[in-house]
C-alpha cells in the first residue's frame, strides 16, 4: 500500500495468488479505480460499489479510500474523559457515504483514533474498527494491527503492517492510472 | 509530535506477504480443469480442457518490468489418433499444447519520464464495455472456448504510451498478422456459416479449405493503431483508430468439382480482409450506477466471392461476401451493486464479435446477476445470459437465448469450484439455431499458486 498525504492511496495485492495483481487507487474528489490484471483493464468504480466488500474482507471500498474526514463528516464531541474523546460524526449534506454515523474514539495524548463504531444506513451499529498495536515510528503514530469486525456477519479482518517506510518523498506519479496498471 | 493514522500525511508501504518472489522473480500460475457433459439421453463429453498456467514477473528496477505467461493445455477429448503410429507416443495418445499468451518487457520512463514502452507478445485490451468490446480488435479472437466471450490471443508488437496533462496517447504496431482461433464442432457451424452451397440435386462430398494469409511484407501484415485516452467532466473516455485485418476469415473463392455426379467436392479459399476501425468509448457513473458506451465504425475492404462450378458446366458467378459499406457496432451498458453484495450487469449489444458487414449485425442483450455470500466463499449466478433478437416484429420466431447459470464455491484461499448449466434455445433464423437444445452441465475447478 502506498499513500501520499491524506487523499491519495494505492493498494496492490501480492497475495493470495488468486488476487495477485489486483490494484485499487483512491484519489481526491471521490474518484476510485480498480485494475483487474485478468482483463488488463483499469475500471472506474461506481459509487454503488463503494459500500461493498473489498476482495472478501470486512473492509469496503469506502473504508479504504483516502479522504480528509472533514470533507465528508461533521464532528461533534459526544463524551470526554482523561484518556480519550469520543467524536460523533454525521455525513455532510451531499456527501457520498454508505454510513449514517461514526463514533470515533480519539486518544487525547496523540489524537490517534483508536476505535471507530460504524453505523449503517439503517442507523444500527454494523462494524467496529479497532486500531491496536500502536507504534511510534519517526514522528508518527501508526497502528500495526487494525481490526475490522462486521457485527452482522460476525466476521473479522486483520490488517497487519509488516513493513513500513515513511517520508520517502513519494511522487504523484505513483497515484495514477498509469502506475496502477504497471 | 505528529498524530499519524493510515490516513496521515505520510508515505506508507505495507507488505502483506513476501509471496512467491524469489531473487526478483515472481513465479505463479494456476491449474484448472473444465469438463462439460451434454444433457441428452446418452450423455457425451462435449468439452474438456485441463490447463496449467505459469506466469513469471520480474521487476529489476522501479522502471523496468518483465511479464510472461504460458498455458500448457490438454484437450482431453478423443485425441487425434489417426493411425497406429500415434499409439506409440504420449504425445500421440494424450497431446498437449503449449501456448505462449504473453511475453513482454516494459520500460517506464523510456527516454522521457512520461513515456512507457512495451515490447513483446502482449494483450492490448481496448474498450470499456464488459467482455463484448467492439473496439477491442488489436489482438485476434481466441474462440477455442466459445463460452469464454472476450478471450483474445496475445500479439507480437510494440506499444508506446505518452502521458501528458491527464491525457494518454498510445501508438502501437504489430508486424505480423495473427488469425483467430476458431471454435470447433457445432459452434464452428454456428459462428462461421459455410459459404459453400451446392446446386439443387447435388450432394456435397468433401470440402477442402485453403487459408490465404497476408504476405510477409509489413505493408500486407501490419496492424497499427492510435488511442487517445482522457477524462472529461468525470467520465473516462477514449478515441481510437486501428488499421488491421478481420481476425475471422471470409470465403472469397469456391471451386466445385465432381468425382462423379451427384457428388460434388468443394475447395474454398479463406481470406482476412483489411479494415479501418474508428472507435470511441466512455465510462463513468450516474446516480451510483456504472455506465459505459462503446462504439466502433468499421470500414472494411470489399470481398467478392467467386463460385466456379465450370467443371459441372455451370457459369462462374460472383457475389459480395463482404460489403465495403461502413458499419457500426456498439455496446451500451451499466452495472450496479446492491446492498448485500448483489451485482447486476446489463448490456445492449449491436453486432457480436463474429459479425461483420453492413446489414449483418444483430441485437443482443447480455445480463448477469451475481450474489456473493458467506464472505464471498459462495457466489450464486442465477442470471447469466445472452439474448438475441433477430426480428423485433416477430420475436417468438426470431430469437436466441444462451444462458449459463452457475454456483461458485471458494472453499479456501486460491481455490475455486464452479458448477453450472449451459442452456441454449434458438430459432433456426438465428446464428445459434444450430446449437438449440445442445445443453450441457459443466464443472470447473481452479487453484492459483
Amino acid at each position: 500500500m502506498l499513500q501520499k498525504g491524506r487523499d491519495k492511496r494505492l493498494v496492490r495485492f501480492i497475495a493470495p495468488a488468486d488476487q495477485r495483481g489486483i490494484a485499487f487507487l483512491s484519489l481526491p474528489g471521490d474518484i476510485q479505480y480498480l485494475y483487474l490484471p485478468a482483463f488488463k483493464k483499469v475500471r472506474r468504480i461506481a459509487s454503488s460499489v463503494k459500500n461493498t466488500s473489498f476482495a472478501g474482507t470486512d473492509f469496503t471500498y469506502e473504508d479504504l479510500e483516502a479522504v480528509k474526514w472533514s470533507s465528508k463528516w461533521v464532528a461533534a464531541i459526544k463524551s470526554q474523559n482523561q484518556e480519550t474523546t469520543v467524536l460523533d460524526l454525521t455525513p455532510k449534506p451531499g456527501g457520498t457515504t454508505g454510513y449514517s454515523r461514526q463514533l470515533v474514539t480519539v486518544r487525547n495524548d496523540n489524537f490517534y483514533p483508536v476505535r471507530i463504531e460504524i453505523y449503517g444506513k439503517s442507523g444500527t451499529l454494523s462494524k467496529v474498527l479497532v486500531r491496536g498495536a500502536l507504534k511510534q515510528v519517526q514522528d508518527y503514530w501508526v497502528s500495526m494491527d487494525t481490526t475490522m469486525e462486521d457485527l452482522t456477519k460476525q466476521h473479522t479482518t486483520h490488517m497487519l503492517v509488516s513493513d513500513l517506510t515513511l517520508d520517502t518523498g513519494i511522487g504523484d506519479d505513483k497515484f495514477t492510472e498509469r502506475y496502477l496498471s504497471q | 509530535m505528529k498524530a499519524g493514522t493510515y490516513t496521515a500525511a505520510i508515505a506508507l508501504l505495507v507488505v502483506m506477504s513476501p509471496g512467491a518472489w524469489t531473487e526478483g522473480i515472481a513465479l505463479g500460475g494456476a491449474a484448472s480443469t473444465d469438463d462439460r457433459v451434454s444433457t441428452q439421453t446418452d450423455p457425451q463429453l462435449t468439452f474438456q480442457e485441463y490447463r496449467l498456467e505459469i506466469s513469471a514477473d520480474a521487476k529489476p528496477s522501479d522502471t523496468t518490468k518483465f511479464h510472461g505467461e504460458a498455458w500448457i493445455r490438454s484437450a482431453g477429448l478423443s485425441p487425434s489418433v489417426t493411425s497406429a503410429n500415434s499409439l506409440f507416443s504420449v504425445g500421440g495418445v494424450a497431446p498437449v499444447s503449449l501456448d505462449l499468451r504473453e511475453a513482454y518487457f516494459e520500460l517506464n520512463g523510456f527516454i522521457f519520464d512520461n513515456v512507457d514502452l512495451k515490447i513483446g507478445r502482449q494483450r492490448i485490451a481496448w474498450g470499456t464495455a464488459d467482455k463484448l468490446n467492439p473496439t477491442d480488435n488489436v489482438n485476434a479472437l481466441d474462440l477455442s472456448d466459445p463460452w469464454d466471450f472476450g478471450r483474445h490471443l496475445g500479439s507480437d508488437g510494440v506499444q508506446l504510451s505518452v502521458y501528458a496533462g491527464g491525457i494518454q496517447v498510445t501508438g502501437l504496431a504489430v508486424a505480423q498478422f495473427t488469425p483467430a482461433v476458431l471454435p470447433t464442432g457445432q459452434w464452428a457451424n454456428a459462428l462461421m456459416p459455410s459459404a459453400v452451397q451446392v446446386p439443387a440435386g447435388l450432394t456435397l462430398g468433401s470440402v477442402t479449405t485453403n487459408v490465404q494469409l497476408p504476405g510477409l511484407s509489413i505493408a500486407d501484415s501490419v496492424t497499427a493503431g492510435l488511442r487517445v485516452k482522457g477524462n472529461l467532466l468525470g467520465y473516462d473516455l477514449s478515441v481510437s483508430y486501428l488499421y488491421g485485418r478481420q481476425s475471422l476469415p471470409v470465403v472469397d473463392n469456391v471451386v466445385i468439382t465432381s468425382p462423379g455426379l451427384p457428388v460434388v467436392n468443394a475447395a474454398a479459399q479463406l481470406v482476412y480482409p483489411r479494415e479501418h476501425v474508428f472507435g470511441a468509448d466512455l465510462a463513468g457513473s450516474i446516480l451510483g450506477v456504472g455506465v459505459w458506451v462503446e462504439a466502433a465504425v468499421f470500414l472494411p475492404s470489399k470481398v467478392t466471392l467467386t463460385r466456379d462450378a465450370s467443371a459441372l458446366g455451370m457459369p462462374v458467378s460472383q457475389s459480395t461476401a463482404l460489403d465495403s459499406t461502413p458499419y457500426v457496432k456498439y455496446v451500451v451498458g451499466g452495472d450496479y451493486t446492491f446492498p448485500g453484495n448483489v451485482y447486476l450487469n446489463g448490456q445492449f449489444v449491436h453486432g457480436l464479435f463474429q459479425e461483420a458487414g453492413a446489414g449483418n449485425l444483430e441485437d443482443y442483450f447480455s445480463v448477469s446477476l451475481e450474489w456473493r455470500l458467506f464472505d464471498e466463499k459462495l457466489k450464486l449466478t442465477p442470471l447469466s445470459f445472452l439474448f438475441e433478437v433477430k426480428d423485433w416484429s416477430d420475436i417468438p420466431d426470431n430469437y436466441a437465448l444462451l444462458a449459463a447459470p452457475s454456483i461458485t464455491i471458494h472453499p479456501m484461499d486460491n481455490a475455486e469450484l464452479v458448477i453450472g448449466f449451459h442452456w441454449i434455445r434458438a430459432t433456426s433464423s438465428t446464428v445459434f439455431g444450430a446449437l438449440s437444445g445442445q445443453n450441457e452441465v459443466f464443472a470447473h475447478a481452479r487453484y492459483s499458486f
